[in-house]
C-alpha cells in the first residue's frame, strides 16, 4: 500500500519516540535536581535570617526590661513582623516538601525550624510577661498524621493573628517531630492528645475547634484579648 | 515515604505518556505533511452502497440524497436501503419514496444492523465493492471515488473515511466536533501503522470477496464495525484510511445518549479484544496486527482510564480543602496570604512539575497540529476554548466511559446494548 509503512518502520518510530522521551526526561531530571539543589540553600539562608531576627528581638527584649509603653510597643511590633517572617518560611518549607531529592537536608531544616519556632514561642512568652500579658501567646501541637482538621485550625489561628493585629501570636508545631524539647513539652504540660493548644503558658486545651469556637476559647482564657471586646 | 512512592509513580507515568505522545506525534508529522497530490481512479468499478435503517425518519433523506449527489458515475452505484424488521413506518415511507430515483429498498425481515447488511450483501450485491452508510450519516461528494483508490492493492479488505460531525449546534455536539477531528488523525495514524481496528458505519467500503471469505459481519456483535476490521486484519487483509474522504454524521445532542453510545463502543472494543485475544497473541496466526502497536494502544487506553481517578482525587482534595477553609475559617484574603500562595507554588516546583509542563506543551501541540492538519485553519479564540473544554472536561468523560466499557466488556463480559429507543 502506498501510505503503509512496514513493521520495521513502526519500530523506527518507537525508537525515535524513546530517544525523544529520554532526552526530555534527562532534561526534566537535570533541571529538577538543579532546582532542588537550589531550594535547600535558599531555605537554609532564610532560616538563618529568621534566626538572626529572633536573636535581635531577644536582645532587644533583654535591653527593654522595664514595662514602658514605648519598649512594649517596639517588642510587640517586632514579634508581629517576626511572626509573619516565620509563617512565610513555614509556607516555603511545606511547599518544598514535595521534593524528595534532598530528603535528609530537608529534614534537618525542618528540625532547625522547629527549634526556631520554639525559641519564638518562649520569646513571645517572655515579652508577654514583661509587658503584663499585652499579647496572647498560643502554642498549637498537632499530630503528623490522622488530623486533617489540624490544617484548618492552623489557618484559623493565622487568620485570628491577622485580625488581632498580632496581639495574638501563635506557634504551630508538629508534635511528632523528633526533637527533645517537644517531647519535654508533652510531659511538662501533660499533653496526651492532639491537637492541643497551650494558651499563655499555663492553660491547655485539647481538640479541634472552628474559628468561632476557637475565638471563644481564647477569650475564656484571656478576656483582655482585643478580639473579645 | 508515601509521597516518595507516589512521586516516583507519577514520574514513571509521565515518562510513559510522553513516550506515547511522541510516538503518535512522529506519525502525525508524516501523515499530515505527506504529499497531498490527489490520486485518481483509473477506472470506475461498480459499487454497492447499503444504508441500514431503524427509525431515522427524515434524516434518511439526507443520507440517501448525499449519495445521489456523489460525483461517482451514477450508472456505477447501486444504492440499497436495508429495512430492519423493526424499522418504523415513517422511515419506511421515506425509504420507499426514493424508489423512483433508482434506490432499491430491501425489507430484510431481520433485526440488527449487521444482520440486515449481511442479508443485502449476500442476496443482492453483485458488485466488487460495497460501502455502508449509517442512515443518520452523509457521504461527501468525492467520498466514494477517494475510498476506491487504495483498493488497487489486492490485499486491502476495507477502506475507511474520515468521519466528521454534521452541523453541530448544541454544546455537547460542538465538543464532539473536536473529538471527531482528533479521531480522524488518530485513525489515519492507526491505519499508517497497520492496526486500524474499526471500519465505521458512516462510509466504510469493503471488498466483497474479502467479506465473503471471512464470513461477513458478526451478527451477534453490537460493534460490528470494530469486529469486521479486526477480523479482516487477523485474516491478513489491510484496513486502510483515506484522510480526505469525508463522511458526516449526526451526533448525540444529550450527554446521557452520548454516554450510552460511547459505552457501547468501548465495551464493544474490549469485548472484541477478548474475542480475538488468542489470535492476536498467537505467534504465527495474528495476521497483519502489529502486536507492539497493540501494546501502545492498550497503554494509551490504560492511561486514559487511570488518569481519571487520579485527577478526580486531586480535584476532590482541592474542593474539600477549599470547602473546609471557607466553612471553618471564612474567606481570608490579604497580601500576605497571596504572597504565601505564590511562594508555595514556586517552592513546590520540582521534576514532576517539569514533566507536567512538558506534557501540557506537547499534548496541546499535538491537538492543535491535528486540528490544523484536518481543518486547514485554526480560529485562535474559538478553537482554543474548544480544546480547553475538550481537555479539561471531555477527556474525563471519555476516561469514565472507557472505564465503564472496560468493566462491562472485560470483567462482566457483557456489552452495553443498543437500545431500540436510542439512536447510534
Amino acid at each position: 500500500m502506498e501510505n503503509r509503512k512496514s513493521k520495521l518502520e513502526n519500530r523506527t518510530k518507537i525508537t525515535l519516540a524513546l530517544l525523544a522521551v529520554a532526552l526530555i526526561a534527562s532534561l526534566a531530571f537535570s533541571a529538577g535536581y538543579a532546582i532542588a539543589n537550589l531550594k535547600v540553600p535558599i531555605l537554609q539562608n532564610s532560616l538563618t535570617l529568621d534566626q538572626q531576627s529572633l536573636e535581635a528581638l531577644s536582645l532587644t527584649t533583654a535591653i527593654g526590661t522595664s514595662n514602658t509603653s514605648t519598649s512594649c510597643a517596639i517588642l510587640e511590633s517586632g514579634l508581629g513582623s517576626l511572626n509573619q517572617q516565620l509563617q512565610t518560611l513555614n509556607t516555603e518549607i511545606n511547599a518544598a516538601q514535595t521534593d524528595t531529592t534532598y530528603a535528609q537536608d530537608y529534614q534537618n531544616i525542618v528540625n532547625q525550624f522547629a527549634y526556631t519556632r520554639l525559641d519564638y514561642w518562649l520569646l513571645a512568652q517572655r515579652i508577654g510577661t514583661q509587658c503584663h500579658n499585652a499579647i496572647l501567646n498560643v502554642l498549637m501541637l498537632y499530630p503528623q498524621n490522622g488530623c486533617s482538621n489540624c490544617v484548618y485550625e492552623g489557618e484559623e489561628l493565622s487568620y485570628l493573628e491577622q485580625q488581632s493585629n498580632y496581639t495574638l501570636v501563635a506557634t504551630v508545631l508538629n508534635a511528632n517531630i523528633n526533637i527533645s524539647p517537644v517531647q519535654a513539652i508533652d510531659k511538662m504540660y501533660n499533653v496526651t492528645d492532639y491537637p492541643t493548644l497551650i494558651i499563655n503558658e499555663n492553660n491547655t486545651y485539647v481538640g479541634y475547634e472552628n474559628t468561632a469556637q476557637l475565638k471563644n476559647t481564647l477569650c475564656q482564657y484571656d478576656p483582655k484579648f482585643n478580639l473579645c471586646k | 515515604m508515601h509521597n516518595m512512592y507516589a512521586q516516583s509513580l507519577l514520574e514513571i507515568m509521565s515518562i510513559l505518556v510522553l513516550f506515547l505522545l511522541f510516538f503518535w506525534l512522529f506519525i502525525y508529522f508524516e501523515i499530515l505533511r505527506e504529499d497531498k497530490a490527489e490520486e485518481e481512479l483509473k477506472s470506475y468499478p461498480k459499487v454497492a452502497l447499503v444504508i441500514p435503517t431503524l427509525f431515522e425518519g427524515e434524516d434518511l433523506k439526507l443520507s440517501i440524497n448525499s449519495v445521489l449527489a456523489s460525483d461517482y458515475p451514477k450508472d456505477k452505484i447501486k444504492i440499497y436501503v436495508a429495512l430492519n424488521r423493526s424499522t418504523d413506518r415513517k422511515t419506511r415511507k421515506v425509504a420507499y419514496s426514493f424508489e423512483k430515483k433508482g434506490v432499491k429498498v430491501v425489507d430484510t425481515g431481520v433485526n440488527g444492523k449487521a444482520a440486515v447488511m449481511n442479508y443485502v450483501i449476500k442476496n443482492f450485491v453483485k458488485e466488487e465493492f460495497v460501502a455502508t452508510l449509517d442512515a443518520d450519516s452523509m457521504a461527501d461528494r468525492k467520498m466514494l471515488r477517494k475510498l476506491l483508490v487504495p483498493f488497487r492493492n489486492k490485499n486491502v479488505g476495507a477502506v475507511t473515511p474520515s468521519v466528521a460531525v454534521y452541523k453541530p449546534k448544541k454544546a455537547v455536539q460542538l465538543i464532539q466536533k473536536y473529538d471527531y477531528i482528533f479521531s480522524i488523525v488518530l485513525r489515519k495514524a492507526f491505519s499508517y501503522v497497520g492496526n486500524l481496528m474499526v471500519a465505521p458505519g458512516p462510509g466504510s467500503m469493503f471488498r466483497v470477496s474479502a467479506l465473503k471469505k471471512i464470513g461477513y459481519f458478526d451478527e451477534k456483535n453490537i460493534t460490528e464495525d470494530m469486529e469486521i476490521a479486526i477480523h479482516l486484519l487477523t485474516e491478513g487483509y489491510m484496513v486502510e484510511n483515506v484522510i480526505d474522504a469525508f463522511s458526516y454524521t449526526i451526533v448525540p445532542d444529550k450527554i446521557s445518549v452520548l454516554f450510552k453510545q460511547r459505552s457501547r463502543w468501548y465495551s464493544g472494543f474490549f469485548y472484541n479484544m477478548m474475542k480475538y485475544r488468542k489470535t492476536i497473541m498467537s505467534k504465527d496466526n495474528h495476521g497483519l496486527i502489529d502486536r507492539s502497536i497493540m501494546v501502545m494502544i492498550f497503554t494509551s487506553v490504560f492511561f486514559s482510564i487511570v488518569a481519571l481517578p487520579l485527577i478526580a482525587y486531586y480535584i476532590y482534595s482541592w474542593i474539600l480543602e477549599g470547602f473546609f477553609t471557607v466553612t471553618n475559617v471564612g474567606v481570608v484574603f490579604s497580601t500576605q496570604t497571596l504572597w504565601q500562595t505564590i511562594l508555595a507554588v514556586g517552592y513546590s516546583f520540582d521534576v514532576l512539575s517539569l514533566f507536567g509542563i512538558f506534557l501540557l506543551v506537547f499534548g496541546l501541540y499535538s491537538l492543535f497540529f491535528s486540528l490544523k492538519g484536518v481543518m486547514k485553519r485554526i480560529d485562535a479564540i474559538k478553537d482554543t476554548i474548544g480544546i480547553a473544554i475538550y481537555v479539561t472536561l471531555f477527556s474525563y468523560f471519555l476516561g469514565m466511559t472507557w472505564l465503564y466499557g472496560f468493566v462491562n466488556g472485560v470483567i462482566f463480559r457483557k456489552r452495553v446494548m443498543w437500545k431500540i429507543a436510542n439512536r447510534n
